[in-house]
Formats: structure tokens, C-alpha cells, sequence
């Protein structure tokens, strides 16, 4: 750096300290907002992130192997894998994958004596679903699918569901639905046990059954619809290394489709991304208002300056140097302001991610989404630079102002002004 | 200056006229202030509006098209929804009720559930029978023993119009509800995935199916305004009184989805009041230099005996005018936004399209029209405005009465 530059630089520097009140106010706006702004992203990524871990150890696993045409909707009955058990097995052998769970899954009517309702009956190995899913652990009533379970016809309904058609452990229900060759079947059901899943969605649109008892009453034995996998946890962490386990698992089953959770549901993705990037542009249009600030502020210093501006053209400060030196003090200005923000916004999120915050007062509607009442916000190191680039472009255009201004002042007769 | 003009006939129409002149002798920093303010108010109208345009386009969704704003039942139908705890019907109540001027809507139905068959598939459904005349969607007229379909529905069926569907369920007090009938079109909502379980008879054809005679099982009842569904059915009930029968809104019957919008409504006016500390301190800033500028214009008016009362009654009232111009301009181009928006609501394309799909949502964001979102936030804007502007007014009770610059 060459002495003149430093030179400005001692200037901007000092030029911001001869008025303490109006340089805090412009300090106090940047810190407060970048805090703010820092942690409504860690918040917005806290509730992103519980919601898709839940989602993952409820019912979306982090792969799926069945063959094409699969809907995960059950609507596509005929999309058989036809020797699970083989496929089970061949697919637990890889290194990489922690469990295996097979499903049969078709679209049922249930009846229970006072009411009816619509829904995805899936039937399941109840040791395998166990090791991989958290329903059959969260059972606040009954048991999930015994073995004793097995003479009459026990299914696992959601408490919500449960609760609509006010459904105790021990009733009877009534399932209807179709095979693969339209007959329709009307079988009756006992419920064995109400699981609490981790949306009231979830809850009413899917019950559980044994799949062997299903899979012998839709004429499909030793079928399955869905093969349900977990891998292990660093190979799931990153999206690249999950797909990369994918893509190597596709090898074994040519003949099928192997996909990661991202693919069979690509909104619990997305919402991540499309949050993040809703939060930055409210950042940048929150920036954007306070550079109107900033502009105003600079503006007005300049006005205030004209005299002295005037007389330090008129001994021979370049006009390039006076741009400079707007143009230095505001950065400097909204620069003091950033690092106090960031600190505090990074304080904030890794107070709360330990300690969470509570929404009680919500707790039912977050459930209807998926969302627990007890929110961890996540600390978003990786949007920290983007959030300084935004400041400094912001404060560098609420700087051109000001400096164009200051460069066109006439120095004799800035000298004569008040 | 003005002073000497012409006597005054008021000091408040004098601190008026001071105070509006003052906002032209300097143009550049009313027009900054002017436009930090209506900036801050377009952005704030415009969020707004499309959050709770949203929220609106849910409920009309789900509310308006489906579960109906006030739903007259009797005591143990919801949240069964069961066919056996159906009303008579009373055809001289409902003319009554629809003969109300706050009722825009009344429409009684039959509605449960029953497993439908068609060529390729069956699925659980909610067969619904509807009164076509009042209604008026356009489905339910149709020679007797027609279907309507959600696309969705029709599609697992694999059935399209002309195809015979067959319907089987659980019919009125333990009888077995059964039936054929003719695909006569598709029944839309507005929502992918109650589309895929909604089939819609006549109101004749339901009674018949589910061998309810002579019973409905609900009535939907929409205002004229959405917006006072609630106060128009806390009066119906008294004045249209119905025996066993219980008068719900929708947010009793969906608390869930009531909450759910609170809490994400609330999450909204967090962002935005953020928005607004930041937006005040910019305002705050611009007070601070306008004090500061003009210390020695004070000193020499309180020298030259304006009373300092009048002074600050001239700076309060700019800053205000200020305020009030620039919540015009934003208010206005934010209502502006707001029109386009709703001749040309934004779509939403691509990945981001296909996953609210999934969700069961149309990819589009309409904004909320109602005009107090504007009028709110000009105000809210306006007294943040006016609640900085006690810094100059306070510059001018401590301004020195001899000013050494």
C-alpha cells in the first residue's frame, strides 16, 4: 500500500469518528440486520433439517430399489419386484448398506364402525421395519405386528387416523382393496397398535400389516413393491457421497431402479434451497433499505464537508483521491458494523442450536407439516461469505452517490459556502 | 422569510405551510428519505400480500371447494364425517338461510366414503352428492347415475368419460351401499391430491346410493365476504336456528391447518419487523443529519424570536409529511404490484413447480387482495417515521440561542 492511499485510508477513518452519533446509528442498523438475517437462516435451516432427518427415520429410508413405473403412491400394482427375498439378501450383502426393508404397498378403503376413510395400507417385515424406521418403536398404544399378531390379522393404524374414526387397540376394521387382477377384496383387520408418525399427513394416510399375510392375499407371494435401505450415516451425510452409493448399489440390480431419497422425494430437498434463497434475497432487499440509509447519511456528511472538501481540492487532492475517500469512508462505515453482526449472529445460532427454542404454542399446526415444537437453528457458516460480498457491493453502490457528488463540487466556491 | 411576508393567521397553518416548503429547499435528501420509506412499504406490501395470497389460496382450496366455510351437521358427525349421523332434510330452513343477504352460498350434501372399481384399478374415494343448481361448479347435472372424477382418481381408475365405474361401501345405518355409474367428466379443486380420492354424484344418486333418503349428511354454507365468515356464523345459528344440529367453521373443524397458517403468518411479521428496525434506523439516520445541518438555521430563528414550540412543531410536521408522501408512493406501487399480480399471478416453473405439486398445492402465487394490508403497513411505516422524527424535534429544544459554527 502506497503512503498516499494509507493516507486516505487515516482519513476516511477519522472523517467517521468526528460524528460518533450519526457513524453509530449506521453501525448499530448493520450489525442489527446481518444478526437478524443470520439467524433467520440458521432458524429456517434448523426446521429444514429436523424435518427431513424425521422424514428420513419415519418412512423415507435413504434409498429405494423397486423396478420402473414404481409409484410411491402404491396406484402401480403391477410394478412387482418378483423374488424380494433374493433381492433383500443380494442388497444387505453390499459393505455400504445398514439395513433392508421390503414393502407391499396398496391403496386400501378402511371401514371401522363408524366411519370410513381412504388410505395406503403397507404391508411390512416387522423386524426388518424396525431396524430401520422409528414407527414401530413410537407406539404410545398396542404392539407392532407380533408374531402372535398373526392369526388375526393385526394392523398398526396412525393415531390421527385413530382418532378421526375413534379406533381403540382391540376393534375391528374392515380393509377393501384390489389385487392385480381387479378382484376386490374386503378382508377384516384387528387393530393391534396406534403409532404416533411424525405428521398428522403420515398418521391418516398410512397403516401398517404383516406383508406375508397381504402379499398371499393379493396373489403376489414373495413380492414386494419396495426395497426400503439405510446406509451408513457418512455415506448418507453429503447428498454427493449418497448418490455416489447409489449409483454403485444400480450395478448389482440392472434390471431395477435404485434411487436416493432426494429423487423419490424431491420436495423435502428443495425446501432447503428454496428457503435459503427466499432468506438471502429478503436479506439483500433488507440490505437494500438500509443503503438507502447509508446513501442518505454520505450524502449529507458530503453537503456538511463542502468547505473543507472544497479547500483540500483547492491544495491539490485529486479528484480521483476525493472519490476515493467517499468511497473508503463508507465502506469502512458499513464495515465496522458487519464483523459486530456476524459475531453476534453466530453467538445467537450456536446458543440456541444447544439449547433449541420452543413453540409450544404452535405444536399442532407444526405437526400437520412435519415440524417439531422444539426448533434447533443451524449454524449456517457457509452463507457468511455470501452475506459480507452483500454488504460490500451494496455499500460500494450507496457510496457512488456521495462520491460523484463530492467530485463535482466546485472548489472556490465550495470554500465560499456556508 | 415567510414571516415578514404576511402576517399569520395561525401558528398551525404556519408550522403547515413552513414545513411543507422546507421539503423542497433541499429536493435531493427528500427524495432519498422519500424513497427509503416507499421502498421499504412496496417490499412490505408486495411479501405480504403474497404470503397471505397463499394462505387465501389455500383455503379457498380446501375451505371454499371443499370442506366449506360453516358446515351445518348434526352433534356427532364431525370429525366421523359418518353417514349415520345425518340430517332430515328441510327444504323451508335452507330457503331461509340462502334468503339471507350475508349468505352466498348454501348447499346441502351427501357425502362418505366408498371403494370405486374402474377398468385398470380401484382406489378409496369420497363420494360426494352434490346439489348442481346451488353449488354451481359445473359438475353434479347430468342424466341420473353420472360420476365425476378427480383426474387423479380417473387416472388410477383408468377410466375416462363414457367408462363405467363401480362404487361399494358402507351405506346409511349398516347397509351395504352399491351402484354403477357412468364417468360424465372431471371434477377439479385446485389440489393434486385431493383430486386423487374425490368422486362427485348427484345429490339423488347419493341419497340412493348410500340408501339415505330423504337425508343430507351436511350443509355447506359460504358467505358473500369471506373475509367476515366468522362474525356471519356466530349469527345464523340464531337466527336460522336448526334442530340437533351444530353450526362449525372451518377453523373448528381444521384447527391444524388454522394453526399452521398462525404459526407461518407470524414467522412472516418476524421478517418483516426486522425489515422495519432496520428500516427505521436509515430513517433515524437521515433525522440525525437533518438536526445536525441545521443547528445554525435553528439558533438564529429562536434568536429572532420564533418560539422553539413553533420550530418544533415545523420539523415534527415535515418529517411527517415526509413519511405520509413517501407511504403514498410505496403504498401505491405496492398496490399496482398487487393488480398485475393478480391479472398475471406469478408461476412457478421447473423443479421448484413439480415439488409443490407433490405436496398437493398448485405451483402458483396469487397475492391477497385485501386492501388493509396496505393501509396496515403505510401506517406501521407512517408512525415508525413519525416516532424518529422526536430526534430533531428534540435537536430543536436543546439548540443553543447563540450558534458558534
Amino acid at each position: 500500500m502506497t503512503s498516499g492511499s494509507l493516507l486516505l485510508l487515516r482519513m476516511a477513518w477519522r472523517n467517521i469518528w468526528r460524528n460518533p452519533v450519526r457513524s453509530s446509528v449506521v453501525f448499530v442498523s448493520m450489525g442489527l440486520g446481518v444478526w437478524a438475517g443470520l439467524f433467520l437462516m440458521g432458524w429456517a435451516s434448523g426446521i429444514n433439517d429436523a424435518r427431513v432427518q424425521d422424514a428420513i427415520d419415519d418412512y423415507l429410508a435413504h434409498g429405494h430399489v423397486h423396478v420402473a413405473g414404481y409409484t410411491a403412491d402404491g396406484t402401480n400394482l403391477r410394478a412387482l419386484l418378483p423374488n424380494a427375498s433374493a433381492a433383500v439378501a443380494q442388497l444387505e450383502a453390499r459393505p455400504e448398506v445398514r439395513g433392508v426393508a421390503p414393502r407391499l404397498q396398496v391403496p386400501a378403503m378402511v371401514q371401522a364402525a363408524l366411519g370410513s376413510s381412504g388410505l395406503l395400507l403397507q404391508g411390512v417385515d416387522p423386524h426388518r421395519e424396525a431396524q430401520l424406521f422409528t414407527v414401530p418403536h413410537r407406539l404410545p398404544h398396542g404392539a407392532f405386528l407380533t408374531d402372535t399378531a398373526r392369526e388375526f390379522n393385526g394392523v398398526v393404524v396412525g393415531q390421527a387416523l385413530a382418532k378421526r374414526l375413534d379406533l381403540r387397540v382391540g376393534d375391528p376394521v374392515v380393509f377393501t382393496y384390489q389385487d392385480t387382477t381387479a378382484t376386490v377384496h374386503s378382508t377384516l383387520y384387528t387393530v393391534e397398535g396406534l403409532y404416533d408418525g411424525t405428521s398428522n399427513l403420515t398418521e391418516e394416510a398410512v397403516a401398517y400389516v404383516r406383508m406375508d399375510k397381504l402379499a398371499t392375499e393379493l396373489g403376489v407371494p414373495h413380492a414386494a413393491h419396495d426395497l426400503a435401505f439405510r446406509v451408513d450415516p457418512s455415506a448418507a451425510r453429503q447428498k454427493e457421497s449418497l448418490e455416489a452409493v447409489c449409483d454403485q448399489i444400480q450395478e448389482d440390480f440392472p434390471a431395477f431402479q435404485v434411487k436416493s431419497w432426494r429423487k423419490t422425494a424431491p420436495e423435502m430437498g428443495y425446501v432447503d434451497e428454496i428457503m435459503a434463497q427466499a432468506l438471502l434475497l429478503f436479506m439483500g432487499i433488507m440490505l437494500l433499505a438500509m443503503a438507502f440509509g447509508i446513501l442518505n447519511t454520505m450524502l449529507m456528511a458530503i453537503l456538511e464537508r463542502q468547505r473543507e472538501l472544497g479547500m483540500l481540492m483547492a491544495v491539490g487532492l485529486t479528484r480521483q483521491r476525493v472519490f476515493a475517500l467517499v468511497v473508503l469512508e463508507t465502506v469502512l462505515l458499513t464495515g465496522i458494523g458487519l464483523p459486530f453482526g456476524l459475531l453476534l449472529g453466530h453467538a445467537t445460532l450456536v446458543v440456541t442450536n444447544r439449547t433449541g427454542i420452543s413453540l409450544e404454542a404452535f405444536a399442532d399446526g407444526l405437526a400437520e407439516f412435519g415440524i417439531s415444537p422444539v426448533i434447533y437453528p443451524q449454524v449456517v457458516t457457509h452463507w457468511y461469505l455470501p452475506v459480507v460480498a452483500l454488504v460490500f457491493v451494496l455499500s460500494l453502490l450507496a457510496s457512488l452517490m456521495p462520491a460523484r457528488k463530492a467530485v463535482s463540487l466546485n472548489p472556490i466556491e465550495s470554500m465560499r459556502a456556508l | 422569510m415567510i414571516a415578514f411576508r404576511k402576517p399569520p393567521q395561525g401558528a398551525v397553518r404556519l408550522a403547515l405551510r413552513l414545513a411543507w416548503r422546507n421539503l423542497g429547499r433541499n429536493r435531493r435528501r427528500s427524495a432519498i428519505s422519500l424513497a427509503a420509506v416507499a421502498f421499504a412499504l412496496f417490499f412490505a406490501v408486495v411479501m405480504r400480500s403474497l404470503q397471505l395470497g397463499v394462505y387465501g389460496h389455500m383455503i379457498e382450496t380446501l375451505v371454499g371447494n371443499v370442506l366449506g366455510y360453516t358446515e351445518v351437521a348434526a352433534e356427532g358427525y364431525w370429525p366421523l364425517q359418518s353417514l349415520d349421523a345425518a340430517l332430515p332434510e328441510n327444504p323451508e330452513w335452507l330457503a331461509a338461510v340462502e334468503a339471507d343477504d350475508q349468505v352466498g352460498k348454501a348447499a346441502p350434501r351427501v357425502s362418505g366414503f366408498a371403494w370405486l372399481s374402474g377398468a385398470q384399478g380401484g382406489s378409496a374415494a369420497q363420494l360426494v352428492g352434490i346439489d348442481a343448481a346451488r353449488e354451481k361448479r359445473g359438475v353434479g347435472d347430468g342424466p341420473p347415475g353420472s360420476i365425476w372424477l378427480g383426474p387423479g382418481l380417473a387416472r388410477q381408475l383408468g377410466v375416462t368419460v363414457g367408462d363405467s365405474v363401480v362404487g361399494l361401501g358402507q351405506g346409511y345405518q349398516g347397509s351395504l351401499a352399491n351402484g354403477g355409474f357412468v364417468v360424465a367428466g372431471e371434477v377439479t379443486v385446485g389440489n393434486p391430491d385431493l383430486e386423487k380420492r374425490l368422486a362427485v354424484i348427484s345429490l339423488p344418486d347419493a341419497q340412493q346410493f348410500y340408501g339415505a333418503y330423504g337425508m343430507w349428511t351436511s350443509v355447506v354454507l359460504s358467505p358473500d365476504e369471506p373475509t367476515n365468515h366468522r362474525a356471519v356464523a356466530a349469527r345464523l345459528p340464531q337466527d336460522h336456528p336448526l334442530e340437533g344440529a351444530v353450526w362449525r367453521t372451518w377453523e373448528e373443524r381444521m384447527p391444524e391447518l388454522d394453526q399452521a397458517i398462525r404459526a407461518d403468518s407470524t414467522g412472516g411479521l418476524v421478517v418483516l419487523s426486522v425489515l422495519y428496525v432496520v428500516i427505521g434506523f436509515g430513517l433515524l439516520g437521515t433525522m440525525l443529519m437533518l438536526a445536525e445541518e441545521r443547528k445554525r438555521e435553528f439558533s438564529m430563528q429562536i434568536a429572532l424570536g420564533v418560539s422553539r414550540r413553533l420550530l418544533a412543531a415545523t420539523v415534527f410536521l415535515e418529517a411527517t409529511f415526509l413519511a405520509a408522501l413517501g407511504a403514498l408512493i410505496g403504498g401505491g406501487a405496492g398496490r399496482l404490484a398487487m393488480e398485475i399480480m393478480h391479472v398475471y399471478p406469478l408461476r412457478l416453473r421447473g423443479e421448484l413447480a413439480e415439488a409443490i405439486v407433490r405436496q398437493g398445492w398448485a405451483p402458483i402465487l396469487p397475492p391477497s387482495m385485501d386492501p388493509s394490508i396496505v393501509v396496515t403497513h403505510a401506517l406501521l411505516i407512517w408512525m415508525l417515521a413519525v416516532l424518529v422524527a422526536l430526534w430533531p424535534v428534540r435537536a430543536v429544544f436543546n439548540a443553543p440561542t447563540v450558534f458558534r459554527g
